[in-house]
């Protein structure tokens, strides 16, 4: 398809739903200034609502990506000062103070040589309260932990988190984690299954564990907060009390309208963004090299393990031809997952910055099967309205051969320049790959504390 | 999404009293602006005609969030076998579709579906893990605002301990369908990519039950409506959504010629 078509039958579908739902909508319109105002306020606090449940999912997403390097200052500062903090059997921790107390007990401030500790944070189901003022939400937790040399892990778990919106910006008010699964590596779950951590005895918490489960073998359901989505009506945003008095003009209510206008448009950037790196991730998968190349800009870049910066989409298409024929996937899995996104839209819409989370199982049937970590760093730019991909950075954290895991991994460099299929400039940065620690650059700051 | 946010249009709300004709014109004609309404009551229905196409936008910002939300508590559900709460999350006239066991079609049958899989009992036995990750989605709303289509993927870690243990994952192509404000489930595929061994994984195993849960003991409705084996046969389920940009064109004359992989 190409670009202006594309854009012609956007159109014409955006038009017709425009039509569709106008003649929906018509029953309800108002007729009068004040009634316009009331449907004003109430599309505002959805607004309002809709913004907090992509804040949140970037807060939870920035606290992983803390967690991981042992930035245990930054990770306790994205917490409320009366925040409860409880992980597995850990029992509680009570307030910000004493939750960064407990974040130093796990290791020593930021990345260490020899640490690995990918804590994805993934399939999150946000529920904010109809005031907008606090929030709770149900995450999946999937983690690859690795001391080198020392021991290794898969992990799993469901965290109940609560949220709560201070002084304009979201914080974590109570982060509980329920552990499901922790296993060896080198055993995996059908040979060992792991109890339950124990409370720290060189820092006892200040409560005991608040539930009483055990971990896999035994089967325990994390309590919903929330009811069953098909049989439920979902919340609805109430405006504040005051929302109307402040739209009593036909002025102020143009304003407000203009206003929402923008706040809705970025709502839909930051869906489209998401939804367009997704689309990376299974185009890769399936080395649809001509689909993946397409999705950058004409000047866009793609970089990834140290091979360089491939420059316009005739190299980015080119740079593709180092991972694999184009659609050749005979025994093969090249399965590259995108998790955790945290994206940034800019505030005039034709821009955001992402961080998100790579973790991909690649291998052939009869030969070797390993996995791969990383972080990427990109950007997306909008012409002609249409998201693009600009900038695509991926930073390796590791390759780990599937026989060897995590924990015996020997360093190696990331695979760097290709002397047959050459960049057309070096890479931007250099970065090292566990059992060596780096830090990949964060695009944002602390969204609390704004270091 | 199917609209594009960046775009503006002022000449939608009047042209849609012409509905029916611009059906059939493509909705593509110029706007003749309505010329009766004057002063205060003509800057209201401007006003109201914004306010309309900002809230059928919330409300695709808003169905985009619940058709997550219905898959991830899909997830939640069935990793623990709470069957009767996943059924719920499927419209009466649904179908199922996982791995290789074929096409179940109602409710009815999807439940019986789900207690086959859970041995008759509802939740999961203790000694099994079921984790079943339901990550990457990418949903596209139909034009009508009442259906929608997401692909998923599933990754999963299940097995009993002293037993055995697999490690597994595939694309979701689901349908989803909105039914009195609620979205439910309309079709829900599946595509069993792998699920191997963990000792040993994909590199040494072949899939570890060829895609077949329960269709063994309860046939289904209809037979797999795409085959394509189990692994290491590989198989791309097609994408329901067009490329979101473009899919790129070599330059004829400069064709770039496929470099083997180094990696």
């Amino acid at each position: 398809m190409k670009h202006n078509s594309l854009m012609k039958n956007t159109r014409r579908v955006a038009l017709l739903a425009s039509c569709i739902s106008a003649l929906v909508l018509a029953a309800d319109a108002p007729k009068s200034l004040q009634e316009l105002a009331l449907q004003v306020a109430q599309l505002q606090a959805e607004v309002v609502n809709l913004e907090a449940e992509n804040e949140i999912e970037n807060l939870q997403g920035i606290f992983g990506f803390y967690y991981d390097k042992n930035e245990w200052q930054q990770a306790a500062d994205v917490f409320t000062d009366d925040a409860t903090f409880e992980w597995g059997g850990s029992g509680v921790y009570v307030g910000k103070a004493r939750i960064l107390a407990y974040l130093k007990t796990l290791g020593a401030q930021g990345p260490q040589e020899g640490l690995l500790n990918e804590q994805m944070q993934l399939q999150p189901i946000v529920s904010v309260a109809a005031d907008g003022q606090s929030a709770k939400a149900r995450w999946h937790l999937f983690s690859q932990e690795a001391v080198h040399g020392v021991n290794q892990f898969w992990g799993t778990g469901v965290y109940e988190n609560e949220y709560r919106y201070e002084n304009g910006v979201w914080k974590i008010s109570k982060l509980k984690l329920y552990s499901t699964m922790k296993t060896p590596y080198q055993d995996g779950w059908g040979v060992t299954a792991l109890p339950r951590s124990k409370p720290s005895t060189t820092l006892p918490p200040d409560q005991p564990p608040s539930t009483d489960y055990k971990n896999y073998p035994s089967v325990f359901v994390a309590p919903f907060h929330y009811s069953n989505p098909a049989t439920s009506e979902s919340t609805h945003a109430q405006p504040a009390s005051d929302a109307g008095s402040k739209l009593t003009s036909m002025a102020t209510v143009t304003e407000e309208l203009a206003s929402l206008e923008k706040r809705i448009g970025l709502l839909q950037d930051a869906d489209a963004v998401e939804r367009l790196h997704t689309i990376y991730g299974y185009y890769l998968a399936h080395n649809k090299w001509d689909e993946l190349a397409g999705i950058f800009t004409n000047d866009g870049t793609i970089e990834i393990a140290l091979r360089g910066v491939y420059k316009g989409r005739d190299s980015v298409r080119r740079n593709l031809d180092l991972y694999g024929v184009q659609d050749e996937l005979k025994g093969t899995l090249h399965n590259h997952m995108q998790y955790q996104p945290v994206i940034h839209v800019a505030a005039d819409g034709q821009s955001a910055l992402m961080r998100s989370r790579a973790f991909s199982l690649m291998g052939n049937y009869g030969g070797t099967g390993r996995f791969m970590g990383g972080t990427y760093e990109n950007l997306f730019v909008k012409r002609e309205g249409v998201w693009q991909l600009h900038i695509d950075h991926q930073l390796n954290t590791y390759f780990a051969s599937y026989d060897v895991g995590w924990k015996d991994l020997q360093w190696i460099a990331a695979p760097g320049i290709s002397q047959t299929n050459p960049p057309d400039g070096p890479p931007t940065m250099q970065f090292e790959m566990y059992p060596r620690p780096f830090l990949p650059p964060y695009h944002y700051k602390n969204p609390v504390t704004g270091k | 999404m199917t609209i594009t946010s960046g775009w503006r249009n002022k000449f939608i709300y009047p042209l849609c009293a012409l509905l029916p004709l611009l059906l059939a014109a493509g909705c593509s004609g110029p706007a003749e602006q309505a010329k009766s309404v004057t002063g205060e009551a003509a800057d209201i229905a401007v006003l109201q005609q914004q306010l309309q196409d900002l809230q059928a936008r919330a409300e695709q910002v808003k169905d985009a969030n619940a058709i997550k939300k219905l898959q991830r508590a899909y997830g939640y559900y069935i990793e623990k076998g709470l069957w009767d709460e996943v059924v719920a999350l499927f419209a009466d006239n649904a179908t199922l579709e996982l791995a290789r066991d074929g096409v179940y079609s109602g409710k009815d049958r999807i439940r019986e579906y789900f207690y086959a899989l859970g041995e008759g009992k509802q939740g999961l036995r203790e000694g099994r893990l079921n984790e079943q990750l339901q990550v990457m989605p990418v949903v596209t709303l139909g034009a009508d605002g009442k259906t929608a289509k997401a692909r998923w993927r599933n990754i999963l870690l299940v097995g009993e301990l002293g037993k055995h243990a697999e490690l597994g994952e595939g694309p979701f192509e689901n349908e989803y369908v909105k039914d009195n404000g609620i979205w439910k489930f309309s079709k829900v595929k599946w595509q069993q990519a792998i699920l191997v061994s963990y000792a040993g994984g994909w590199a040494k195993n072949e899939d570890y039950n060829k895609g077949i849960w329960v269709s063994d003991k309860l046939p289904p409705d209809a037979p797999p409506t795409d085959d394509h084996g189990w692994w290491p046969q590989t198989y791309l389920p097609p994408f329901h959504f067009p490329n979101p940009v473009a899919t790129y064109v070599p330059p004829a004359a400069n064709s770039p010629t496929a470099v083997k992989g180094d990696k």
